[in-house]
C-alpha cells in the first residue's frame, strides 16, 4: 500500500497524530524563534476564508483543508466554513471521505468557496436515489447501483442505456443494432418471465414512470429490429445526473407490481449552488461499423458455384444462374458490405448550459443538439434537439421546498425502409452487376437481379417529441414530519412514415405510381401521476426511525392511428396522404391504463450499526380482470455495519468499512399490455366489399392475474485501508412464479398464443462482485480501477405437465429458459460429403422434434466490465472494457447454410469436402438441386453448428481529456476530449457482431469523437 | 375519484391515525382502476347482436382469403406455389429460397410457406367456428340473416378443410373454439374429413340463398356450396353425386359460359360463381401483380416450357390467357388470365375461386367415368369449342379421361393449384412429375405438417412420410 494521506483517514487518527507531534512542533517553533525572525517571511501570509458545500449545495463539515506540501491544515466547520493562513502562491487541497480531492491554487484570493464532488471509489456520504426516498450508500439495506454523470458523459452515445453497459453488475445490456433509434435489450438479474416480452424493468424519470414500449407501427419501422423505435432514445444522456438501478427485493418492493424486473431510476441534472456557470460542450466525430465479414472473392465464389453445379450433376449451367453462366461479368468484384452499409457516419453534439443559484434557489437550463448520419448509402440522419430546465427552491424557514423540472426532446430519424439491406449485402454474389446505368438510373441488368439500391427507394422517417415534466412540493409540517407531493406529466408523440414507391420494383413488372404506397403512423401517449407522501423521522434514544407512507394515482393513455395510403398519380406525392387514391386504416387504437397504490417504508437505524428496512405496497392495476386487480407486495431488508463494532475496530484496524446485508421480499410484473383479460374482436387490416374485417383477436381467458417474484439476497461490503480497496459481493436468488405467459398454441386453435397464468417457477441465481481500487492517489497522479463481474444462472424449476404442454419441446426443467433444442452435428460424412446429424431416437431418419435434442444455452455464463480511470496532472483517461462469455446464434442461423447457392459466403466455406475420403468441416457445395445435401444444409442451420461461441471482450469506451485551464483559476475553463466507443473487439464469433448476435442488421458502430468543453 | 386532501386538524393526533386515514381514503377509491373498454375492440358477444358486425366478421375471412391464405394471388397462395411445385411455372429469381424449395421439391418439415398455409387456414377455421357459435347463440338476428351466416360459415369451413386435406392428408377437423381441446387434437383420416366437410356443405346448401342479392358473386351462395360439393364428390370418385350437383348448377343456375375468353376473368364475367371482392376501390387481383412482367428475363417466374408445349396449335387460350415477352432472341411467357397488375379507377378484375367451366369438366369427367362417353364429350367439347379447338371424338374411355385431364390443365393453369390436385387424385402425379422434376419423390404428394405444430402438439405425430 501507498502512503495513506491524512485526508482520507479518520478525523480521530489525525487528532491522535496532532497530539503526538504537538510537542515537537512547538519545540521547532520555539527553536526557530531564536534564529532570524521567521515572521518577516510569513508577513505575506493572508487569512483565507470560504465555505465548503456538498454537490447539492449544502454546507459540508469535516473537510480537510491542507496547504499543499506543508503540514498546515484545518477542518471545515459544521456550517462548512473554514479559514486558513496561506501565501498567495500556495495551493489548497480539499479532501473528505466520499468526495474527490480538489487542489485549488490560491492565486491571491482571500475567499475560496468550494463545492465538493462525489467520489465513486469511496463510500462515505454518497447518497443514492431509491425512488421514494434517498439513502446513504453506507446505510443502504437494498441493492442499488449508481452510474454517475461523469461516467455517462464519457461516451458518445444517444441512448441512456448504453451508458450502463458494462458498468453495473447484474445488469445485462445488449445493443440490438447499430441503426440509430434501435433499442437496447436490458435484463436486470436475468430473465424472470417465460414471456420474452415481459422482462423489461420499470423506468422512472425524475419520479415519473416512463413507458419504454414503442409507439411505433411495426410495419413501418421494419428496418429496426425488435418492436420499433425505442422511446428511451428521446432521453438525452448528457442531461442525466445519475442513473440508479434497483435490483433486490428491499429496493424494488416499494414499486410493487412493477418492480419484478428491477427499476431504472433516471435523474436529470439540477442547478448547483455557486456562481452562475455557463458551459459549452462541442464535439464531433465519426463512426463506421465495428465489423464486416470476410466473404469470398469473385474467383473463390465462382469456384464454389461451378463446383456446386458439378456436384449436383447439372450440366450445362442453367439459364437462371446468371452469375456463372456468362450473363454477368466474371471479372467484376464488389465489396457489397462496403457499398451497402460501409459509409462513415458523422456525429455532432453541441450542448450548452447555464446553471447556478443561491443556497435557497438553484436553476439549470440546458440545450442539446445531436446529429448522427447513417452508414447506409444516401442521405440519412438522426437529429435530436433537447432542452432541460430545472428549478429548486427552499423557503427561508426551511419548511417549504419546491422542485420543478422539464425535459423536451425533438427527435427526427431518417432511415432507409428496407430491412433486408444488410442481409443482401452479405448474400449478393461479388460479381453482381453495376448499381447504376450510365444515365444514372438504377441498373436492373435485364431483370437478372434485384438491384439492392431499390431497397433505398423506400424510406422510413420518424419524428418524435417528448415532454417530461415533474414537480415535487414538500412542506415540513412539524420538525419531524414532512408532506411531499410528486406530480408528473409526460407526453410522448411519434409520427412515422414509411414510403414504398413503385420504383422499388423491377421495371420489368411495369408498375407505376398507382402501386406505390405509404404507411403513416401517428401516435401519442400521455401519462400523469400524483403521489402524495408523508415522511416522518424521529430519534428514539439511539435509534433513528424513518417512516414513509404514500399513495399513487397514475393514468396512461395511448392512442395511435396508422394508415396505409395507396395508389398515387405520381411518386413525388407519396408522402402526401391526400394524394393517395385510397386510404386504409391499419390501426386505430386507444388504450387506457390506470394504476393506483398505497406504499410505505419503515426504516430503523440503531447506532448506525444495525439497520432494518421494511417496505410494502398494495397495488391495483386496470390490466387485470375485475376480481384480480389488487395485490400486496413487501420486503424486509437488514444490514449490520460491523466495522462500527469496537471489537472489529480494535482487532482488524485495516478494515475501514464492513457491512453484511440481507433482504427478502416480493414484487410483481404487470407487463402484459392493456385489456388482455377481455375476449375481443378487433378491426383488422383486410377490407372486403367496403367493410373492414372484424377478427377475433383474443381467446377468452377467465383466469388472469399477477406474476409474482420472490427475491432473496445476501451481500457483503468490505472497505480496506481507508476504503482504498473496496469489495462488494452479492448472492441473489429470484424466483418468479404464477408466470403470465403467452402460452404458445398450436395453430389448430386459431391463435399462436394465449395469455394465461401458468404455475411454473423460474429461478435466477447469481453472484455479483464489485471491486474498486484506488491504485495510486497522489496530488498529480491518480489511478483507480473498478471491476464488476456477474455470474448468473437461470433455470426453470417447476412446470406442471411440461411434457404434455405446448412448451414440451422448448423448455426443459432444470435448464435455462433461453435454450434452443437443436440437431447435433456429427460432421461431414467422408464418403458422401454431406453433413450428418445424431439420430437421437435411432429411427434412421433425422426429423424434428425427436432428433432436436442437443440443448444449447444462450444465456451468458458470466459478464462484466473493467474500468480504469487515470488522472495525471491535467490529463484524464477513462477506459472501459466490457466482456461476456456466452454462446450465440451465428451467421449460419440467420442466412441458412446452403453453401453453393447464388449467395456469397464467409471464406471459411472453402474448407469444404471435395473428394471421397476428405475430412472437412463444410459439406460439399450444392446449388440446392441435390435434395440430400440441400436438406442437410437446412438441418445444419438448425443444429448446434449454428450456435457457437459468442464471447467477447470489447473496448467499449475510451475517453481522454486534457484540462487546458480551469474556471476557478483562469475564469475560463477549457477541456479538450477525445472519446471512443466500441473501438476494439476480441471474439471468435462467426457473424457480424457477438453483441447483437444477429447477422442481418448493422453491427454497433465504432465511434470516435473529438470535442471541447468550455466553462465560464 | 375521491379527494385525497387531508384536513389539517388530524395532524395533531398520532401519526398512525393519519396513516390509517390515508388507507381509508385509498380503499374508497378502488373503483379508480375501472377503465373504459377499448374503442377499437368489441367483446365477443356484442359482435353477434347485429348483422352488420357479423358481416364485418365475414369480411375478415374473405379479406384474408384474398390477401394471405392459400387462395391468395401472392407468393403464399396455391396458384403460385403449387405452380412451381408441379410443372406449370419456372422460377427465375435467385432471391427466393423458400420458393426454390417448392420448385425443386426439396421441402423440409420447417418449411415456412407450408406453415403459413396451415396457420392461416386454421386461423380462418377458428373465425368460422366462432361465427357459428356466436350466431347460434344470438337472439337478435333475423332468421334470414341467421341462415345465411350459418350457411356461409359452414361453407367456408368446408372450403378450407377441402384444401387442407388435399395438401396435408389426414388433418384435425376442428369444429369448436375451445383452445384447450383444440391444442391437443389428433388428426382425422382423410375419409373422416371428407365425410364431415360434405355434411357441412349439405347443411350450407340447405341454408344458403340461391340468389346473390346485392353481393354479386362476392359471397358464397347455394350454387357455390353445390359446386364445391361437386368437386368433393369428384375427388372421391362419387361420380353420380358429382354429376347431379354439376348438372344442377349448369341447368338451373344463372351462370353462362363467356364466349369471349377475354371476359372470363373480368369482374363482370357471367360464368363466375364466386370471386373474392377487392379491398380498396380500384385494386385488381394479386395474381396480376405476381405473374405479369413486361421485359425479360423474368424477374420472378414464367410459365414453364412443359405447359407451353402442351397447348395445341390454335388454342385461343394461349393467345388470350398467356402473356409473352421477348428480348429478340428469347421468349418468355406468363399467366395472363388477369390482365391488370396495378389499380385502376374502379376494380375490373377479382380473384375467381369457382367458375362454370369447372362444372362442365366435372360433368364430362363423371360421365366418362360412368361410361357415358357421348355425354362426356359434349361437355368437354363445349369447353374446347370456346377455345376455338376442334371437338374430340373418341370411343375409348381412358382416351376421353386423358383428354379431360389435359383440358383441365389448359383451362385451369395457375388457378388455385388445380394441376396439383388433379394429378394427385388421378394417380398420375409420380408418372408425370418424376421424369421432369429430378427431386420428385412419391411422398411429395403431401406437404409436411409444420414442425412447429408437431412440437406444440405431439398428438399430431407422426409427420407425413418423407419429411
Amino acid at each position: 500500500m501507498k502512503k495513506i494521506p491524512i485526508s482520507t483517514g479518520k478525523g480521530r487518527f489525525s487528532a491522535i497524530l496532532c497530539l503526538i507531534f504537538f510537542p515537537f512542533l512547538t519545540a521547532t517553533i520555539t527553536a526557530s524563534t531564536l534564529g532570524p525572525n521567521p515572521f518577516t517571511i510569513q508577513k505575506q501570509q493572508t487569512l483565507i476564508r470560504g465555505t465548503v458545500t456538498d454537490p447539492f449545495g449544502q454546507p459540508l463539515a469535516g473537510v480537510n483543508i491542507l496547504v499543499q506540501s506543508t503540514t498546515r491544515g484545518t477542518i471545515s466547520d459544521f456550517d462548512g466554513s473554514y479559514s486558513i493562513d496561506t501565501r498567495p502562491t500556495d495551493t489548497l487541497v480539499f479532501s473528505a471521505l466520499g468526495y474527490t480531492t480538489q487542489t485549488v491554487p490560491v492565486n491571491g484570493r482571500i475567499e475560496i468557496n468550494i463545492q465538493m464532488e462525489e467520489d465513486v471509489t469511496q463510500l462515505g456520504e454518497v447518497v443514492l436515489n431509491a425512488g421514494y426516498y434517498s439513502v446513504k450508500e453506507r446505510e443502504r439495506t437494498g441493492n442499488i447501483s449508481k452510474v454517475k454523470q461523469s461516467e455517462i458523459e464519457q461516451q458518445p452515445i444517444s441512448n441512456p442505456l448504453a451508458a450502463i453497459q458494462g458498468r453495473v453488475a447484474g445488469v445485462e445490456i445488449t445493443q440490438t443494432s447499430g441503426i440509430s433509434g434501435a433499442g437496447f435489450n436490458i435484463r436486470i438479474r436475468g430473465q424472470n418471465s417465460i414471456r420474452s416480452g415481459g422482462n423489461q424493468p420499470l423506468y422512472v424519470i425524475n419520479g415519473v414512470p416512463y413507458s419504454s414500449s414503442s409507439l411505433g407501427e411495426e410495419q413501418a419501422s421494419i428496418i429496426i429490429p425488435g418492436t420499433g423505435i425505442s422511446p428511451l432514445n428521446n432521453i438525452n444522456p448528457t442531461d442525466i445526473e445519475s442513473i440508479e438501478i434497483l435490483k433486490d427485493a428491499d429496493a424494488t418492493a416499494i414499486y410493487g407490481s412493477r418492480g419484478a424486473n428491477g427499476v431504472v431510476l433516471i435523474t436529470t441534472k439540477k442547478g448547483k449552488y455557486g456562481d452562475t456557470k455557463v458551459q459549452f460542450d462541442i464535439s464531433s466525430g465519426m463512426g463506421t461499423v465495428s465489423n464486416t465479414l470476410d466473404l469470398l472473392s469473385t474467383p473463390e465464389y465462382l469456384t464454389m458455384r461451378k463446383e456446386a453445379f458439378a456436384n449436383d450433376g447439372v450440366d450445362p449451367i442453367p439459364f437462371y444462374a446468371y452469375d456463372v453462366n456468362g450473363t454477368w461479368d466474371e471479372n467484376r468484384e464488389t465489396d457489397w458490405q462496403k457499398v451497402l452499409f460501409g459509409k462513415t457516419a458523422y456525429l455532432t453534439n453541441i450542448q450548452g448550459s447555464i446553471s447556478g443559484g443561491s443556497d435557497r434557489t438553484r436553476f439549470l437550463v440546458s440545450g442539446n443538439y445531436h446529429k448522427q448520419t447513417s452508414v447506409f448509402p444516401g442521405d440519412y440522419s438522426n437529429d435530436k434537439i433537447s432542452a432541460l430546465a430545472s428549478l429548486n427552491h427552499t423557503s427561508k424557514n426551511d419548511r417549504l421546498s419546491l422542485q420543478l423540472s422539464t425535459n423536451y426532446t425533438n427527435n427526427r430519424n431518417n432511415l432507409p425502409g428496407d430491412a433486408a439491406l444488410v442481409y443482401v449485402a452479405l448474400a449478393l454474389p461479388p460479381n453482381a452487376p453495376e448499381l447504376y446505368n450510365e444515365d444514372g438510373s438504377l441498373n436492373w441488368e435485364n431483370s437478372t437481379w434485384t438491384n439492392p439500391l431499390s431497397g433505398l427507394e423506400t424510406k422510413y422517417g420518424a419524428k418524435s417529441t417528448i415532454l417530461l415534466t415533474n414537480a415535487s412540493v414538500g412542506y415540513r409540517i412539524l420538525d419531524e414530519l414532512k408532506l411531499t407531493t410528486n406530480l408528473g406529466y409526460t407526453e410522448d408523440h411519434l409520427r412515422e412514415i414509411n414510403t414504398v414507391p413503385s420504383t422499388i420494383y423491377d421495371p420489368a413488372y411495369g408498375l407505376g405510381a398507382e402501386s406505390s404506397y405509404a404507411i403513416h403512423n401517428v401516435a401519442q401517449r400521455t401519462s400523469w401521476i400524483v403521489e402524495p407522501q408523508l415522511h416522518w423521522s424521529h430519534v428514539l434514544k439511539n435509534t433513528e426511525i424513518g417512516i414513509l407512507m404514500g399513495l399513487t394515482f397514475q393514468e396512461q393513455k395511448n392512442n395511435r392511428l396508422s394508415q396505409l395510403a395507396f395508389g398515387f398519380t405520381n411518386n413525388n406525392f407519396i408522402e402526401n396522404i391526400s394524394a393517395a387514391s385510397n386510404l386504409f386504416p391499419l390501426a386505430d387504437i386507444e388504450e387506457q391504463y390506470r394504476y393506483q397504490a398505497v406504499f410505505g417504508r419503515i426504516n430503523l437505524n440503531h447506532r448506525g450499526k444495525y439497520i432494518l428496512n421494511f417496505t410494502g405496497r398494495r397495488d391495483g392495476s386496470s390490466r387485470f380482470g375485475p376480481n384480480k386487480r389488487f395485490s400486496n407486495f413487501g420486503a424486509i431488508g437488514a444490514a449490520w455495519i460491523f466495522s462500527q463494532e469496537r471489537f472489529i475496530q480494535n482487532n482488524i484496524p485495516f478494515v475501514s468499512f464492513g457491512k453484511l446485508r440481507a433482504s427478502y421480499g416480493t414484487s410483481g410484473n404487470d407487463q402484459i399490455g392493456d385489456y388482455q383479460y377481455l375476449d375481443t374482436y378487433s378491426f383488422g387490416s383486410a377490407q372486403y366489399q367496403n367493410t373492414i374485417g372484424l377478427l377475433p383477436t383474443r381467446l377468452f381467458n377467465p383466469d388472469f392475474s399477477w406474476e409474482s417474484n420472490r427475491k432473496l439476497e445476501f451481500s457483503l461490503d468490505l472497505g480496506l485501508f481507508g476504503d482504498r480497496f473496496f469489495l462488494s459481493g452479492s448472492y441473489y436468488r429470484n424466483r418468479s412464479s404464477n408466470q403470465l405467459v403467452g402460452i404458445p398454441l398450436p395453430a389448430t386453435t386459431g391463435f399462436s398464443s394465449i395469455n394465461a397464468n401458468l404455475n411454473a417457477t423460474v429461478e435466477n441465481i447469481g453472484w455479483e462482485f464489485l471491486i474498486n481500487i484506488v491504485n495510486i492517489k497522489k496530488d498529480h497522479f491518480e489511478w483507480s480501477t473498478s471491476i464488476n463481474l456477474t455470474i448468473p444462472k437461470n433455470r426453470l424449476i417447476t412446470f406442471p405437465e411440461l411434457e404434455g404442454s405446448t412448451y414440451a419441446n422448448q423448455l426443459v426443467i432444470g435448464e435455462p429458459l433461453n435454450i434452443r433444442k437443436v440437431y447435433r452435428l456429427s460432421g461431414v460424412n467422408p464418403e458422401t460429403g454431406i453433413y450428418e446429424f445424431e439420430d437421437f431416437n435411432g429411427d434412421g431418419i433425422i426429423s424434428a422434434p425427436e432428433d432436436k435434442q442437443a440443448i444449447k444455452d444462450l444465456n451468458p455464463e458470466y459478464y462484466g466490465g473493467i474500468s480504469n480511470s487515470i488522472t495525471y496532472g491535467k490529463f484524464r483517461m477513462d477506459v472501459l472494457f466490457q466482456f461476456t462469455k456466452q454462446l450465440g446464434l451465428n451467421y449460419w442461423s440467420t442466412s441458412g447454410a446452403l453453401v453453393g447457392a447464388m449467395t456469397n459466403q464467409p471464406r471459411e466455406v472453402m474448407d469444404r469436402w471435395q473428394n471421397a475420403g476428405d475430412q472437412a468441416p463444410i459439406q460439399r457445395f450444392t446449388t440446392g438441386l441435390d435434395p440430400e445435401a440441400s436438406q442437410a444444409s437446412q438441418f445444419y442451420a438448425e443444429s448446434d453448428a449454428a450456435i457457437t461461441d459468442a464471447s467477447y471482450l470489447r473496448l467499449k469506451t475510451l475517453s481522454l481529456s486534457y484540462q487546458l485551464s480551469k474556471k476557478e483559476n483562469d475564469r475560463l475553463g477549457c477541456e479538450l476530449f477525445l472519446r471512443g466507443q466500441n473501438l476494439w473487439t476480441l471474439t471468435n464469433y462467426i457473424g457480424l457482431d457477438p453483441e447483437t448476435r444477429y447477422s442481418a442488421t448493422v453491427p454497433p458502430l465504432r465511434l470516435i469523437t473529438l470535442g471541447t468543453r468550455l466553462t465560464f | 375519484m375521491k379527494s385525497i386532501y387531508l384536513p389539517m386538524k388530524p395532524f395533531r393526533k398520532s401519526v398512525l391515525g393519519k396513516l390509517l386515514l390515508m388507507a381509508l381514503v385509498f380503499t374508497s377509491c378502488e373503483d379508480y382502476v375501472d377503465v373504459d373498454p377499448p374503442t377499437n375492440q368489441l367483446t365477443g358477444a356484442v359482435v353477434f347482436e347485429d348483422a352488420a358486425t357479423v358481416d364485418a366478421a365475414f369480411a375478415h375471412i374473405y379479406g384474408q382469403l384474398r390477401e394471405s391464405a392459400f387462395t391468395t394471388g401472392l407468393s403464399n397462395g396455391l396458384s403460385y406455389l403449387m405452380g412451381h411445385y408441379t410443372d406449370e411455372l419456372t422460377l427465375y429469381s435467385a432471391n427466393l429460397p423458400d420458393v426454390q424449395n417448392y420448385a425443386n421439391n426439396t421441402l423440409i418439415a420447417s418449411d415456412s410457406k407450408a406453415k403459413i398455409l396451415w396457420d392461416t387456414s386454421y386461423n380462418l377455421i377458428y373465425a368460422s367456428n366462432s361465427i357459428l357459435e356466436g350466431v347460434q347463440n344470438s337472439t337478435t338476428l333475423s332468421q334470414e340473416d341467421r341462415d345465411r351466416f350459418l350457411g356461409e360459415a359452414y361453407f367456408v369451413r368446408a372450403f378450407i378443410y377441402f384444401h387442407l386435406t388435399n395438401l396435408f392428408g389426414p388433418i384435425p377437423f376442428i369444429d369448436s373454439t375451445d383452445y384447450r381441446t383444440n391444442s391437443e387434437v389428433s388428426r382425422n383420416s382423410t375419409e373422416e374429413v371428407y365425410q364431415k366437410l360434405i355434411a357441412d356443405l349439405l347443411t350450407a346448401k340447405s341454408l344458403l340463398p340461391d340468389t346473390d342479392g346485392s353481393f354479386a358473386n362476392l359471397r358464397p351462395n347455394y350454387w357455390v356450396a353445390s359446386a364445391l360439393l361437386a368437386r368433393a364428390y369428384l375427388y372421391n370418385g362419387d361420380w353420380q353425386s358429382a354429376l347431379s350437383e354439376a348438372t344442377d348448377i349448369i341447368s338451373n343456375g344463372s351462370y353462362t359460359l363467356n364466349t369471349d375468353l377475354a371476359q372470363v376473368f373480368k369482374k363482370s364475367s357471367t360464368e363466375t360463381l364466386w370471386q373474392l371482392g377487392e379491398g380498396m376501390t380500384g385494386t385488381n387481383t394479386l395474381e396480376g401483380f405476381t405473374f405479369i412482367f413486361l421485359s425479360g428475363p423474368p424477374p420472378n417466374s414464367a410459365i414453364s416450357n412443359h405447359l407451353i408445349n402442351d397447348f395445341e396449335a390454335g388454342d385461343s387460350r394461349f393467345t388470350s390467357w398467356v402473356g409473352l415477352v421477348s428480348d429478340g432472341t428469347e421468349t418468355w411467357y406468363y399467366p395472363y388470365k388477369y390482365k391488370l397488375n396495378s389499380p385502376t379507377g374502379s376494380t375490373e378484375e377479382c380473384s375467381i375461386l369457382f367458375r362454370l367451366a369447372e362444372l362442365y369438366l366435372i360433368v364430362a369427367e363423371a360421365q366418362a367415368q360412368m361410361g357415358n362417353l357421348t355425354e362426356a364429350l359434349d361437355y368437354l367439347n363445349g369447353i374446347r369449342e370456346r377455345a376455338t379447338l376442334a371437338p374430340i371424338a373418341s370411343a375409348d374411355q381412358s382416351e376421353v379421361l386423358d383428354a379431360i385431364l389435359r383440358e383441365r390443365r389448359l383451362e385451369f393453369f395457375t388457378e388455385q393449384g388445380h394441376r396439383f390436385f388433379d394429378l394427385k387424385r388421378t394417380g398420375n402425379i409420380d408418372d408425370i412429375l418424376s421424369p421432369i422434376k429430378p427431386n420428385w419423390e412419391p411422398t411429395d404428394g403431401l406437404l409436411p405438417i409444420p414442425e412447429s405444430e408437431l412440437i406444440l402438439n405431439p398428438n399430431l405425430l407422426p409427420q407425413n412420410e418423407g419429411y
